[in-house]
C-alpha cells in the first residue's frame, strides 16, 4: 500500500468536524489531568473511558489517544515548575527542568519541552505510518501458535523487563490471567469463577478494573500530594523564546531522543518511562559539558521529552497491528476498542483502514493542537497547577462513580470499582505493579483461545509449536527472558539501584 | 524511608499470591480439565494457579534474602484517605438509585474530602454543590444520560 494513499485516507477521517472536536477535547482534558500531579495519564484515560462509549469507535480512540499523549505533554509542566512529575515518565524532566525554572528560565524550559514533545511525537507517528504496514504484512501469516507465542512473550516482557522485582511482576500477570478467567468459557459456555453473580457471566467488566486499579487506588495514595508550593514566576511569551545557541544545543538531543523513544515504545514491556531514562543517560554521555547536567542543562529536558512522546506514539504500533498492548495505557486503549466490538490485529488495517489511518492521522493533528495549547495558553495550565488537590480529588471520585454508573446504570459496577480500588490499594501497599495485571487481564481470554486452537491443530503436541520458525523463535526468546529472570532472582547482584519512578502515582 | 514494621512486605505479598494460587487451584476442580488436545474450562485456570503458587514461593525466598528493615512496609498514613474514599464510593452507590445524582454526588464529595487533613466543612460543602451541579449539567443535560438529578421530589 502506498503511504501517501494511507495518509489521505487518514486525513479524510481525521479532519471530520466530529473527530476534530473530540481530538481537541481529548488533548485538552489530557493536558489538564497531565498537568495535575497525582493523576497520571492512566488514571486520566480510565476516567474518560466511559464517556467514549457513546461515540463511534474511531472517534472514541481519537479522543482517548488525545487524552493519553496530552497527559504526557502536560506532565512536564509540573515537573518543571514544581519539581513534581505530572506523570511518571516526566520524572526525568525534573532533573534539569526544575533547576532551569529556579534560574528564572521556566518559560524557556516549558517552550523547549513542548517543541521536543512535538518533534518526538511527529517522528513517532512517522514510524507508526512506515512500520505498521510492514508488520501487518508479516503478521498476516500468523496462526494461533504464533499469536500464543507473541502474547506470552508480551506478558513475560511486561512483567520482567522494567520491574523492580520480576517475580512480583509475573505474579501480577498470573493474577490478571486468573481474573480474566471469570465469566463464560469461550468454547463450552460454562460460567467460571463467577462467584454466583449473574453480572459476572460476561466476566469482570474491563472498565471497573481500569478505574478501580488506576483511578481509585491512585487517588487514595495521592490525597497527600500538596500542590501548594509557591510558584510565582511570570511567564511571558518573550521569556519562552530560546536563543540561537539554545536551539543549536537542543536539536540533536531531540532527534536522538526520538530515536530512543521510538525504539523502546514499540518494544513490549518497555515504554515511555524507560525511554526517558535512556535518552537522558545518552545525552549526558555524549555531551561535552556533562557537569551541567542536573543544574539546568537544556539537553537534559529536550531529549527525554522527545523520547517520551515518540515512545507514546510508537506504543500504538504493536497494539494496533498485532493486538498486543505493550503497556497498561495501551491495554486500556485496546479494551476501549474491544468494547466497541473491534478486534485490533493485522486484519484491522485491511478491514477498517479508516479507523487505522484515521486514528494515526488524528494523533498528528492532536500534536498540533498541543503545540497551540502549550505555548500560547501556558498561563492557563500554570493557573491549573494552583488548584489545591484536596478540592480536586473528591470531584474525581464523583467523576469515576458517575462514569461507571452511566455505563449500564448498575450499582453492582460501582461496587466492583470499589473492590478493585481496594485490591489496588492493597497490592500497591505490598509493592506490586498494576500494569502487568491489566495486561494479563486483557490478554487472558485471547491467550486461552489461541492456545486451545493451536493445541487442536497440533493434536496436543506442544513441541510442534516450538518447531515452527516464528512461534519457536518467540518462545525461545521468552524462555531466555525467564531464564535470565530466574538467574536474577537466585543470584541477585549487589543492589545497583537506579533512581526510577516509583509507580504510576507520584 | 522509615519503617515501622520489621517484617518485609514481601512476606505478606508472598502469602497473598500463594493463597490466591491455592484458592484458584481448588476452584479449578469444579470445572472439567479436558486433555492437552481438547482443553476443558478448568485447564488454564489450573495452570495459572500452579504458576501463582510457584511465584508465591519465589517471592517468599526473595523476601528471606532481604535485610529485615531494608524494605518499607504498609504505610498507616494512607489509612484515613483509604477509609474516606471507600465510604464516599459506598455512599454514592447507595444514594444514586434511590435519591439521584445530586444527593449522591454531594455525599460522596463531602465524605471524600474528609480523607484529607486540609478538610474544612464549609469548603467541602461548597465544592460538593459545585461538583454536583456540574455533573448534573454535563451528564444529565448535555450527554442526556438516563440518570435523574433528584428522585422523589
Amino acid at each position: 500500500m502506498d503511504i501517501f494513499a494511507n495518509i489521505l485516507i487518514g486525513l479524510e477521517t481525521a479532519v471530520s468536524p466530529v473527530n476534530l472536536m473530540y481530538c481537541f477535547i481529548g488533548v485538552f482534558l489530557g493536558t489538564f489531568f497531565g498537568v495535575l500531579p497525582g493523576i497520571g495519564s492512566l488514571a486520566a484515560i480510565s476516567m474518560i473511558l466511559p464517556v467514549t462509549f457513546y461515540l463511534e469507535p474511531t472517534t472514541a480512540l481519537v479522543m482517548l489517544g488525545g487524552v493519553y499523549y496530552g497527559a504526557e505533554y502536560g506532565g512536564s509542566t509540573a515537573s518543571i515548575l514544581l519539581n513534581l512529575p505530572g506523570t511518571p515518565s516526566n520524572a526525568v524532566t525534573c532533573i534539569d527542568g526544575y533547576p532551569m525554572a529556579q534560574k528564572g528560565k521556566a518559560g524557556l524550559a516549558l517552550f523547549m519541552t513542548t517543541i521536543a514533545s512535538y518533534i518526538g511525537g511527529t517522528l513517532g507517528i512517522i514510524a507508526l505510518f512506515v512500520l505498521s504496514p510492514i508488520i501487518v504484512a508479516w503478521a498476516l501469516v500468523f496462526g494461533p501458535a504464533e499469536y500464543f507465542a507473541i502474547m506470552i512473550l508480551g506478558l513475560v516482557a511486561a512483567a520482567t523487563v522494567t520491574q523492580e522485582s520480576p517475580a512480583k511482576g509475573l505474579a501480577m500477570v498470573c493474577l490478571g490471567l486468573l481474573l480474566g478467567c471469570t465469566g463464560m468459557d469461550l468454547e463450552t459456555g460454562t460460567p467460571r469463577f463467577e462467584f454466583d453473580y449473574i453480572e459476572l457471566y460476561e466476566g469482570f467488566s474491563f472498565i471497573t478494573i481500569a478505574m478501580g486499579l488506576f483511578g481509585v487506588s491512585e487517588i487514595i495514595f495521592s490525597v497527600k500530594t500538596s500542590v501548594g508550593k509557591a510558584f510565582n514566576q511570570e511567564i511571558s511569551f518573550r521569556s519562552m523564546l530560546p536563543t540561537r545557541e539554545e536551539w543549536r544545543r537542543s536539536i540533536n538531543p531531540m532527534l536522538r531522543g526520538a530515536g530512543v523513544g521510538g525504539f523502546f515504545g514499540a518494544l513490549p514491556g518497555t515504554g515511555p518511562s524507560i525511554a526517558t531514562f535512556v535518552g537522558y543517560a545518552i545525552e549526558k554521555r555524549v555531551s561535552d559539558r556533562p557537569e551541567e547536567f542536573g543544574k539546568g542543562a537544556i539537553e537534559g529536558i529536550s531529549s527525554p521529552e522527545s523520547a517520551n512522546n515518540a515512545a507514546v506514539q510508537t506504543a500504538f504500533i504493536p497494539t494496533l497491528t498485532l493486538g498486543i498492548p505493550g503497556s497498561a495505557s495501551m491495554a486500556v486503549m485496546m479494551g476501549a476498542l474491544l468494547i466497541h466490538g473491534i478486534q485490533p490485529g493485522p486484519q484491522l488495517m485491511g478491514d477498517r483502514p479508516d479507523i487505522f489511518w484515521g486514528v494515526a492521522m488524528s494523533f498528528w493533528i492532536g500534536n498540533i493542537f498541543l503545540l497551540i495549547l502549550n505555548i500560547p495558553l501556558i498561563g492557563l495550565w500554570v493557573r491549573v497547577l494552583k488548584i489545591p488537590y484536596h478540592l480536586l480529588y473528591p470531584a474525581v471520585i464523583v467523576l469515576i462513580c458517575v462514569g461507571v454508573y452511566s455505563f449500564r446504570g448498575s450499582g453492582f459496577d460501582i461496587a466492583m470499582v470499589l473492590m478493585f480500588g481496594v485490591l489496588g490499594f492493597v497490592l500497591r501497599s505490598l509493592r506490586f505493579e498494576m500494569a502487568p495485571l491489566l495486561i494479563g487481564f486483557i490478554l487472558g481470554p485471547m491467550v486461552e483461545d489461541n492456545l486451545r486452537r493451536a493445541m487442536l491443530i497440533f493434536r496436543g503436541d506442544f513441541w510442534a509449536m516450538v518447531e515452527r520458525p516464528i512461534s519457536g523463535t518467540l518462545l525461545l526468546i521468552t524462555a531466555m527472558l525467564l531464564a535470565y529472570t530466574a538467574y536474577q532472582i537466585f543470584f541477585p547482584k549487589s543492589k545497583l539501584t537506579v533512581e526510577a519512578p516509583k509507580n504510576e502515582s507520584n | 524511608m522509615k519503617s515501622d514494621y520489621f517484617v518485609s512486605v514481601d512476606y505478606i505479598a508472598a502469602a497473598l499470591i500463594f493463597g490466591i494460587g491455592v484458592y484458584y487451584f481448588a476452584g479449578s476442580y469444579e470445572y472439567e480439565m479436558g486433555s492437552v488436545k481438547h482443553m476443558g474450562p478448568g485447564f488454564l485456570p489450573r495452570a495459572y494457579s500452579v504458576c501463582a503458587i510457584i511465584l508465591g514461593v519465589l517471592i517468599f525466598f526473595g523476601a528471606l534474602r532481604q535485610k529485615a528493615i531494608s524494605r518499607s512496609s504498609i504505610d498507616p498514613r494512607y489509612l484515613r484517605s483509604f477509609i474516606m474514599v471507600t465510604l464516599a464510593i459506598i455512599s454514592f452507590a447507595i444514594f444514586i438509585p434511590r435519591l439521584g445524582l445530586v444527593p449522591a454526588s454531594i455525599s460522596a464529595v463531602v465524605l471524600a474530602s474528609y480523607g484529607s487533613e486540609s478538610f474544612k466543612l464549609s469548603t467541602a460543602f461548597g465544592s460538593a454543590v459545585m461538583v454536583s451541579a456540574v455533573t448534573w449539567v454535563v451528564f444529565s443535560l448535555l450527554l442526556g444520560l438516563p440518570i435523574p438529578g433528584l428522585i422523589g421530589f
